[in-house]
């Protein structure tokens, strides 16, 4: 069955998940050249990087993001925090940078809306404000450990019913203000369940899961390949030309 | 929040027995259900008269009638 959406995950292709890591003041970026033309890229700055107080929004994220857009259309977490203060202020910061950008067209950023449900109206200046710089700008919803608020945390690998109504009314909610939502680590309940349900508004996800649940770290490509695709089971990745005619739709 | 606060959110959960996937997600935009489910339990989805529904699960109703013993 072919999948309404992509799962974007670590150099499989043609949906490639890409990580800028803040570590004790390093960055840790994965370099990778895709080799197919039609590849789409995601770049995040992962969840323990957001959970630990997140990344300041810098030229070079900013750089790296550029180098990908250059050639391959680029989805991109704006780097996302825990914290809703410096969540806010990394946003702004990342419009004012942004809006000295040239050509962005092959850029799409992702705004995460950590606390989604008590946050929302206050996130709508920045995300109109993105509106107006980018063709395209997504909400980003967490789908592993799900920022509901801030005093509680879903584990969907622990509440999954929980995890997947949470999801689901947010997906609703920002469809319903005229934007498209990407999952962030999504689990495969989430993923049987959203595409049970036939949810509209979701373009994208990605999960790094192939690497985790107690699976050593797969270092060798053709390996976590192998592993993303049986993580899949019977869904099929969208093919990008007609997934990237539907995100502009 | 506290303990009371969260059985209050949970009672119509709790005395519906099971409310329909769209009721559910009403009480999860206008109540802060998840906060109370993730400190007394969790929801598992059921069928009831042919229906899904979404309930609490068997560990949320235990420790709600504990909690509630001798209160109701």
């Amino acid at each position: 069955m072919k999948l309404p959406f992509p799962v974007f995950t670590r150099i499989c292709e043609p949906f490639v998940r890409l990580g800028y890591e803040v570590k004790d003041g390093h960055v840790k970026r994965d370099m990778y050249e895709p080799t197919r033309n039609d590849t789409v890229v995601m770049i995040d700055i992962g969840l323990r990087t957001a959970k630990i107080g997140g990344a300041p929004v810098t030229i070079d994220y900013i750089k790296y993001v550029r180098h990908y857009a250059n050639r391959y259309v680029t989805l991109f977490v704006i780097p996302d925090s825990w914290c809703t203060k410096m969540h806010v202020d990394n946003a702004m910061q990342f419009i004012k940078l942004a809006s000295k950008l040239g050509n962005v067209d092959n850029m799409v950023p992702i705004f995460v809306a950590h606390y989604y449900l008590l946050k929302i109206e206050s996130y709508m200046e920045i995300l109109e404000k993105l509106q107006e710089l980018f063709p395209i700008v997504l909400v980003g919803i967490t789908g592993n450990l799900v920022t509901s608020s801030p005093s509680t945390v879903i584990k969907c690998a622990r509440r999954p019913t929980l995890c997947n109504h949470y999801v689901e009314i947010a997906v609703k909610d920002a469809y319903s203000r005229g934007f498209k939502v990407h999952v962030l680590g999504i689990t495969k309940p989430t993923l049987n369940y959203l595409v049970k349900r036939g949810i509209y508004g979701i373009v994208s996800s990605d999960t790094d899961k192939p690497r985790g649940s107690g699976r050593p770290r797969l270092a060798h490509r053709r390996e976590y390949c192998r592993v993303f695709k049986e993580w899949l089971g019977d869904y099929e990745q969208p093919e990008p030309e007609e997934w990237l005619n539907e995100v502009v739709e | 929040m506290n303990i009371a606060e969260y059985l209050k959110v949970l009672t119509k959960l709790y005395k519906d027995g099971c409310v329909e996937t769209s009721e559910f997600q009403e009480m999860m935009v206008n109540k802060d259900v998840e906060t109370a489910l993730a400190v007394l339990g969790d929801v598992e989805i059921t069928v009831r008269d042919g229906n899904e529904c979404v309930a609490l699960n068997e560990k949320a109703r235990e420790v709600i009638e504990e909690l509630t013993r001798g209160k109701t």
